[in-house]
């Protein structure tokens, strides 16, 4: 072979040796961070030795190869013919077609469809609405103005039934589309799933009395039935049946009128 | 022996392949090192990560944690983080390696755009790249979701939403995926497959295609360097590997050094995922910036027939990117068709030269930096003092008279550029063009 | 006005700060007697938009039951006093001395009914605490506490310069567009966890390096650019040829 001696080999090898010893300190020592710059540090000089090898040592002059004629340019499976070419490309594509379509089926027995929760929640006539502690919330917990994220009572864990339990200060209430008839002790609630692509709406504006999702900023009027009035969400946040109990505790009337969460081809509407 | 022989006389052959000297062919060489560090880095990673949804209480190193519900998948990563030793220094070099490597092939990508090396022969070779980019783009996306923390949480939600806008397949697409309505307990477990087995596999796979095509294609050079009929260069051995290894372990020097140095992803202050809660500002890593930037300022397109929808996220999600990568894999061809030049090329143009091609990869890449600009609309807004609001609006004049305007200037530049210094090498085309 | 009358003026305007700056004020809590120098401060800065009586104007609202907790937070943030009405009510470096700010305090809370300061001991379940912020706080401030813009006019800020006090009493007062935090959803316990979590949040939970300006994904899209792909072109150029 051509070129320099065999000092390059060295260079590398002692690098090597150098970056495995770094990182075996740094696992011994677990001082991660200075293990880190010992082993950048370490490996940063032999890089550098190296360039300066590389310069101290130029090439002897450009080196040239010829290419191949420009006909056939070696495809791996380089047939110059088109017929040829368009057998064996349509026979890829066959193929792929297949393996595609035995892969299908597999694949469809993996899916877990969701379309059916997405359209109800836990939700039902009478259940109330519990806090993050599983508390259930009475009608005067909340101060006109302050907001909560509730959940249905036993159902803590069903993400798509959250909602935003605003209460509104006294002189406001909710117009179309929304329903003030849903509304008790000035109670609004609303599902805190986003209809544009379901992250929690729980960026809830006081005063301006505007809900805003932290990923789109998709923004909501909550007096109007949390109507999109900005940004990309088309569609405005399902309300949620609110009464009181006997006992003074807030409950649902019933589930949401429409699917909560983001959109999708066959989603009832 | 004979065997040895055999080798050796192979390796030699090889060894005698030219690589051109010039820096930019080192671009694909910086994607191909960081390629080698992420493999160098997971395998380690893997050892400690736990691939499961199942809930869990935490009680390990760190304390502001102590007695946190969790999935064990954000357990285990709060554990490597904290209790194994420099398991968090591997952990920030693999993300910052991730980011790096993508940016490289953007960067490969973009000098091969420019400099027309896309031509005939190299068209195959030219979408095998671009594929590349994308599967990469992809597992970029599923290895941040793996912590299962809040921020990759949100992040996951909004994959689950874009797969689920897909007419007719949409929710068979998000059940494979995330194994069940989001947030599902399987859908680590599926990423963490698909993160470091299938899509790994399906990179090398390519990887190797490309350099195989690379190898016997030979490379394309600039007209300034030599002739069309060879490549004029250094050889492989020893000369190019010198090169190539004295950028391994620069690159590796400065990734360590960056994870060492700066803290990325802090997956314990985001704390575990959880349905009701959220965090900004939020957003995917820089090369999904694009399509999360479309969601944020582009109007509420929906579009409803009868009884089926198809959801506004599809087109910042679907169709934004398919239009993005879809012109990126046309253009070869549409290029042939516009100048019905049909020539094999091996000597690359300068973007000068031809101001059209110039103009539109500026206004591309206008159009993406934009998006990807307004993906941080909302922190942005707070450092400026403006509502997401003025932001949205303001986003969408720039994402409409940003592309055209620079893409009008890039072209008059490139124009009268080429006007004051003609191509340098006339020659070397002509040769080229006479063969 | 001639020259020295108004330089006279000028005189006796600055002595008469001087002496407010220098006097110590006594603002002992529980001292049931009058205010005099909260509310002189008051009628000189406060009334012109707030009222006399603190019944408010069309230029300011009325102050009489927002309590010393809100009078505190607006004066210790330095959002109040703002010279216009119109005027941006934003952070920034309080315009009184702590003792002149104990005295306005005072008086604000003698003009009605509404919540005293807090007293936030320093005992909160920074665990429990870091539970509650991403639950109820995170959405707008973040979960680094960086802040962010919001819609209509309205910006989260950062939580990173609050004192324990001032985030204890945003809990109860909801300043601006912020919702308040009534006891059924941050009762004391838990207001003390978060008052603990931010304060954790503000002295370090950082690891693994410089956190940048703790805004996530931006930074790490700067530095990833602008630190790594950036100096992995120079290294090429520096390894390869040039031109």
């Amino acid at each position: 072979m051509t070129g320099p001696s065999n000092r390059w080999w060295w260079t590398i090898v002692a690098a090597g040796m150098a970056i495995v010893a770094s990182g075996a300190a740094a696992l011994l020592v677990g001082w991660w961070s200075a293990a880190g710059t010992v082993a950048a540090g370490t490996s940063g000089a032999a890089a550098a030795a190296l360039v300066g090898v590389l310069r101290a040592r130029q090439p002897p002059g450009p080196q040239s190869e010829e290419r191949r004629p420009s006909g056939h340019l070696g495809y791996p499976c380089a047939c110059a013919e088109p017929s040829r070419r368009r057998l064996l490309c349509g026979g890829a594509v066959a193929a792929a077609l297949v393996a595609g379509a035995a892969a299908a089926v597999p694949l469809w027995s993996a899916t877990k469809r969701g379309e059916a929760r997405l359209r109800a929640t836990s939700w039902r006539t009478g259940t109330r609405l519990v806090d993050d502690r599983n508390a259930p919330i009475r009608s005067d917990d909340l101060e006109p103005g302050a907001f909560s994220t509730a959940w249905p009572e036993g159902h803590g864990d069903d993400g798509n039934a959250q909602v935003v339990l605003i209460r509104l200060p006294p002189d406001r209430t909710v117009s179309g589309p929304g329903r003030p008839e849903w509304l008790a002790a000035g109670h609004v609630a609303y599902s805190k799933v986003c209809t544009h692509m379901g992250c929690p709406v729980g960026l809830y504006q006081a005063r301006t009395e505007l809900l805003v999702c932290p990923c789109h900023q998709a923004t909501f009027d909550v007096l109007r039935g949390a109507k999109p009035i900005h940004g990309p969400a088309h569609r405005a946040l399902p309300q949620l049946p609110l009464a009181i109990d006997g006992d003074g505790y807030l409950i649902a009337t019933g589930d949401f009128p429409e699917p909560v969460g983001p959109g999708y081809w066959s989603r009832p509407s | 022996m004979k065997l040895v022989a055999r080798t050796r006389r192979a390796v030699d052959k090889a060894g005698k392949k030219i690589f051109p000297d010039h820096w930019s062919f080192l671009l694909g060489e910086i994607a191909m090192v960081s390629l080698f560090i992420l493999f160098a880095t997971g395998i380690v990673l893997a050892f400690f990560y736990d691939a499961s949804g199942e809930r869990t209480t935490y009680h390990g190193a760190y304390e502001p944690m102590h007695g946190v519900d969790m999935s064990r998948a954000y357990q285990s990563v709060l554990r490597l983080s904290f209790d194994v030793p420099a398991g968090l220094l591997l952990r920030q070099v693999h993300h910052w390696t991730a980011l790096v490597f993508v940016g490289a092939i953007v960067v490969h990508a973009v000098r091969i755009f420019f400099t027309g090396a896309y031509r005939r022969p190299r068209r195959l070779n030219y979408l095998i790249g671009l594929t590349l980019l994308v599967v990469s783009i992809s597992n970029g996306f599923l290895g941040v979701a793996l912590p299962d923390d809040l921020l990759s949480g949100t992040g996951a939600q909004i994959g689950y939403a874009i797969a689920l806008s897909v007419p007719v397949l949409g929710a068979g697409i998000a059940g494979v995926l995330f194994g069940g309505e989001f947030p599902s307990e399987e859908m680590v477990h599926r990423f963490w497959l698909i993160h470091v087995f299938a899509i790994p596999m399906l990179i090398v796979a390519l990887f190797s295609l490309h350099m195989l095509l690379v190898w016997r294609q030979t490379h394309t050079q600039y007209p300034t360097d030599g002739p069309a009929d060879e490549v004029v260069g250094s050889r492989l051995l020893p000369h190019h590997a010198i090169k190539t290894a004295a950028l391994l372990l620069s690159m590796a020097a400065v990734l360590v050094g960056m994870g060492a140095l700066l803290q990325i992803n802090p997956v314990w202050e985001h704390g575990p995922f959880e349905a009701a809660a959220a965090t900004v500002p939020a957003g995917p890593d820089w090369y999904l910036m694009f399509v999360e930037g479309g969601l944020r300022i582009l109007p509420a397109l929906h579009l409803e027939l009868g009884p089926v929808e198809v959801p506004s996220p599809f087109v910042a999600g679907i169709v934004v990117p398919a239009l993005v990568f879809g012109t990126l894999a046309a253009w070869p061809f549409v290029e042939e068709r516009l100048t019905g030049d049909r020539g094999v090329h091996h000597l690359l143009e300068r973007p000068r030269d031809r101001p059209g091609r110039t103009a539109f990869g500026v206004a591309g890449l206008s159009f993406l930096a934009v998006l990807t600009l307004a993906a941080n609309h909302d922190y942005l807004g707070g450092v400026l003092g403006v509502d997401v609001m003025t932001m949205t609006v303001a986003f969408r004049i720039v994402l409409l008279v940003a592309p055209a305007l620079l893409g009008v200037v890039a072209w008059r530049v490139a124009r009268d550029l080429a006007e004051a210094d003609p191509a340098p090498d006339r020659q070397g085309v002509g040769h080229e063009e006479a063969r | 006005m001639p020259r020295g009358l108004r330089l006279a003026f000028c005189v006796v305007v600055a002595a008469g700060l001087a002496w407010f700056h220098e006097r110590p004020v006594s603002a002992q809590p529980g001292d049931p007697g009058r205010h005099p120098a909260g509310e002189h401060l008051y009628r000189r800065d406060c009334a012109s938009c707030h009222g006399p009586a603190g019944e408010g104007t069309y230029r300011g609202v009325p102050l009489t039951d927002v309590g010393e907790a809100s009078a505190h937070f607006y004066l210790s943030t330095g959002r109040m006093p703002i010279d216009d009405p119109y005027d941006e009510i934003r952070r920034r470096d309080p315009a009184y001395g702590e003792a002149e700010i104990g005295a306005l305090v005072e008086f604000v809370g003698s003009l009605g009914s509404g919540p005293p300061v807090p007293d936030v001991a320093d005992d909160g379940d920074v665990a429990a605490g870091g539970s509650l912020y991403r639950l109820h706080c995170a959405q707008c401030h973040g979960s680094t506490g960086v802040g962010v813009a919001l819609a209509a006019g309205v910006t989260a800020p950062s939580v990173l310069h609050s004192t324990p006090t001032q985030v204890a009493e945003a809990l109860i007062v909801g300043p601006g567009a912020m919702p308040v935090f009534t006891p059924a959803v941050l009762g004391d316990d838990e207001t003390r966890a978060v008052v603990a979590y931010v304060d954790a949040l503000q002295s370090g939970l950082d690891r693994g390096g410089h956190a940048m300006a703790r805004s996530g994904r931006m930074d790490e899209t700067l530095a990833a650019w602008g630190v790594g792909v950036l100096v992995m072109l120079v290294l090429a150029r520096t390894i390869a040829r040039r031109r």
